[in-house]
């Protein structure tokens, strides 16, 4: 028994699929509205840059654009359950056609659970509304949560748009946390209220700088771990060879590439280095390209170090190699360089403090290291008391090392007794070779 | 070499003496800034507060045109002419310093001690405002995502996880960690070096306001493109102290009149054609000029 022709049964099928889908896909009814983007400001100081927070004050901003034909004359939404409102919580909106700022008299009220709008002239079509919450706290509670919007239009007809894009919020760690108690407390009011303490030493600020800059000082110290021992300490041992070639162009060569780099500032070859390579075509990360001109600037300034160690070696030394059958080779590698390395120990562990320190100018070409997390904090913030805070982080690595420095150097004094004369003259040349920084 | 005793109290003594200083530098910095300008008509019963007397000291990052640009070390564009007018109008002088970090401006100006006001773009917001005060907003402003030319992008929303940059502190940074939460921000000093960095294909994109932008893309960087201007009706201010509260009502009350007779038109005329207007509150009186405060209107 055939009904249908198969032909109009495939037909009715086709139809029914596409009256389904369409019914599926298209609103039940036309909205006045259209919510365009729901998003709260990141608030966290501790976790990553990015990061919303419960409990504590963020700003949300709802972004809403009026369909074609449509009017609204007033707004209405609900914050999800468990928001608070801090000190100083207001809101402000704005209406734009296009990029131009309108002037549209509203009045709005707000509370813990919802914010009104109220136009007095109805906004027309083609209009984006923006409303700005500010100092609302979101639940403490991670999870997704959503702003309900409700709107009037110019017939005084009120609709419910669904819940608006998720905004995430994780939960408080325990920094923030510190940090929001702390504030809380009469001591630390106290001595905020004085500007000098509060602008550089806020207790509120050290708790909420401490683990966020842990994280750049990793990366600070990253880069000096690697960029040191694999690319300044033997090319620069390399370069020191070349010095004292008995070839005059590689002495030539090599000169030339010390006193370049020795006798430019290392804040020029990095933005040298950042901004000009791209452009002949080479494009290496910055995380490679902040080990490469660390290292090839400290190589410079090692090459000096090293040349300067060995040529302290007693010349007698050569002689008494050479007399016993070793090569220049042998004589180098198994006689003067391990009494070198003692000598240079010191003065390549400065050389490291200062390379160590000067990652800090890698900040300005945007590489995330310890200088960068501390300024996004301080300029969201307008506190220094971030680059108090690293500069203890700084302290952490110089100190010990300058005293490891110290101590080498005495102990050198001490164990080659004799040579002290000479000893105090290689010195003197490290003061004039390089940046001064040994403690003498 | 001194013993360990004697080195934690060598060590001591450097941090007491550290203190010291910077207390006394503060301390003499602040009775510095204290210093009284008596010529100047003090529209209110508090004092006007000024670095120099007789000058208003200017801060500025003097990288974002055609609002403010160094040319031939001489800082000029729409902001300088507008606080030149300012200053012409109450009868001071005007002193640029020159150009400073846009992050660094705000404490700056908070300290009290380096310059009167800051006027680098400035959005006016609730964070700022916490620490500084605005004077009435001047300029209206949007935000702009600028890509090269040959970039793939559709739309500014399509970056969240790409490498983007910003200038250090601006609206364009928190717009990117609000509303690109998986792009990579590299914070980078000044717009010059924003621009650079996109040049050079370290980021994909860059955001920076939207009248820059468009400049940018006009004269010096014809390689690359505003993908899309990002609505966000922001406004500038200049950033003042809030301890200065006279010299504030000054300028605000200058600043109404600069907007109110056409003067301030010839400039936006002269640096925007007709693409940007004043801000619709300055056509008329604001009801609470004098404060300053940035009214929903």
């Amino acid at each position: 028994m055939r009904l249908f022709s198969k032909p109009l049964f495939k037909f009715f099928l086709f139809a029914l699929v596409l009256a389904t889908l369409s019914a599926l896909l298209s609103p039940p009814q036309a909205d006045a509205l259209t919510v365009s983007s729901t998003t709260a400001q990141p608030n966290s100081t501790s976790s990553n840059s990015s990061a919303v927070i419960g409990g504590t004050p963020t700003r949300i901003t709802w972004e809403g654009t009026v369909d074609k034909g449509e009017q609204v004359k007033s707004l209405d939404l609900v914050f999800p359950a468990g928001c608070s409102l801090a000190d100083g919580a207001d809101v402000k909106v704005t209406v734009l056609h296009g990029l131009d700022r309108m002037a549209y008299l509203e009045q709005d009220q707000l509370d813990a659970q919802h914010v009104s709008v109220d136009f007095a002239k109805a906004v027309p079509s083609g209009m984006l509304i923006r409303v700005e919450v500010h100092e609302i706290s979101l639940p403490n509670v991670a999870g997704d949560y959503q702003l309900e919007t409700n709107y009037t239009d110019a017939n005084g007809k009120s609709a419910a748009l669904g819940p608006t894009q998720n905004i995430t919020v994780q939960t408080v760690s325990w920094s923030d946390q510190l940090s929001d108690w702390l504030s809380q407390q009469g001591w630390v009011q106290a001595w905020n209220s004085v500007l000098f303490l509060n602008i550089f030493f806020n207790p509120v600020q050290i708790v909420a700088s401490l683990p966020q800059l842990f994280f750049g000082w990793l990366r600070s110290l990253g880069i000096v771990l690697i960029g040191f021992p694999i690319i300044a300490i033997p090319i620069g041992l390399l370069v020191s060879f070349l010095r004292m070639s008995k070839l005059k162009v590689l002495r030539f060569i090599s000169s030339i590439y010390v006193n370049l780099i020795r006798g430019t500032p290392l804040f020029l070859q990095i933005y040298i280095f950042f901004f000009g390579l791209p452009y002949l075509g080479i494009n290496i990360p910055n995380y490679v390209l902040s080990f490469l001109v660390m290292g090839l600037n400290s190589s410079a300034y090692l090459a000096e170090i090293f040349r300067g160690g060995i040529e302290s070696i007693n010349k007698g030394q050569f002689e008494a190699a050479a007399s016993l059958g070793m090569s220049r080779m042998q004589t180098m590698f198994r006689v003067i360089i391990p009494q070198t390395v003692r000598r240079v120990i010191p003065t390549a562990t400065s050389e490291f403090i200062l390379l160590y320190k000067d990652t800090s100018l890698l900040a300005a070409v945007g590489v995330m290291e310890q200088m960068m997390f501390a300024k996004n904090i301080v300029a969201s913030t307008g506190n220094m008391t971030p680059y108090i805070v690293s500069a203890l982080y700084y302290l952490v690595v110089t100190l010990p090392l300058t005293r490891f420095s110290r101590n080498m150097e005495k102990r050198l004094a001490d164990g080659e007794g004799g040579n002290e004369a000479k000893e105090k003259k290689h010195r003197l040349r490290a003061l004039f070779t390089r940046k001064q920084e040994v403690a003498a | 070499m001194p013993t360990s005793s004697s080195r934690s109290k060598l060590i001591l003594g450097i941090v007491l003496s550290c203190l010291l200083a910077c207390a006394l530098c503060l301390s003499g910095c602040g009775s510095s800034a204290s210093n009284t300008d008596s010529n100047a008509s003090s529209a209110t019963d508090a004092q006007v507060h000024l670095v120099t007397p007789g000058t208003i000291t200017v801060g500025s990052d003097c990288d974002y045109p055609p609002f403010i640009q160094m040319t031939k070390g001489q800082p000029n564009g729409f902001e300088y002419d507008l606080i030149k007018d300012v200053c012409d109008k109450l009868g001071y002088k005007l002193q640029y310093l020159n150009p400073q970090n846009f992050d660094s401006l705000i404490p700056a100006v908070a300290s009290g001690t380096k310059m009167d006001i800051a006027i680098s773009s400035f959005t006016i917001n609730d964070e700022r405002k916490k620490t500084i005060d605005f004077c009435i907003p001047y300029f209206d402003s949007n935000q702009a995502c600028v890509v090269k030319d040959s970039s793939s992008y559709k739309t500014a929303k399509d970056l969240d996880g790409a490498t983007v940059c910003a200038q250090s502190g601006t609206t364009g940074a928190q717009w990117v960690q609000e509303n690109l939460p998986n792009a990579t921000l590299q914070n980078l000093n000044n717009a010059t070096d924003c621009m650079s960095a996109l040049e050079a294909n370290k980021v994909q994109a860059c955001f920076i306001d939207q009248p820059t932008a468009a400049a940018y893309v006009a004269k010096q960087y014809k390689d690359c493109k505003v993908l899309q201007a990002i609505p966000t009706g922001e406004q500038y201010g200049f950033v003042i102290s809030k301890s200065n509260p006279a010299l504030k009502a000054q300028i605000n009350q200058a600043l109404v009149d600069l907007y109110k007779d056409g003067t301030a038109a010839k400039l936006f005329k002269q640096y925007f054609g007709n693409s940007i207007k004043p801000p619709v509150e300055m056509g008329e009186l604001p009801t609470n000029a004098q404060e300053g405060s940035v009214q929903d209107l």
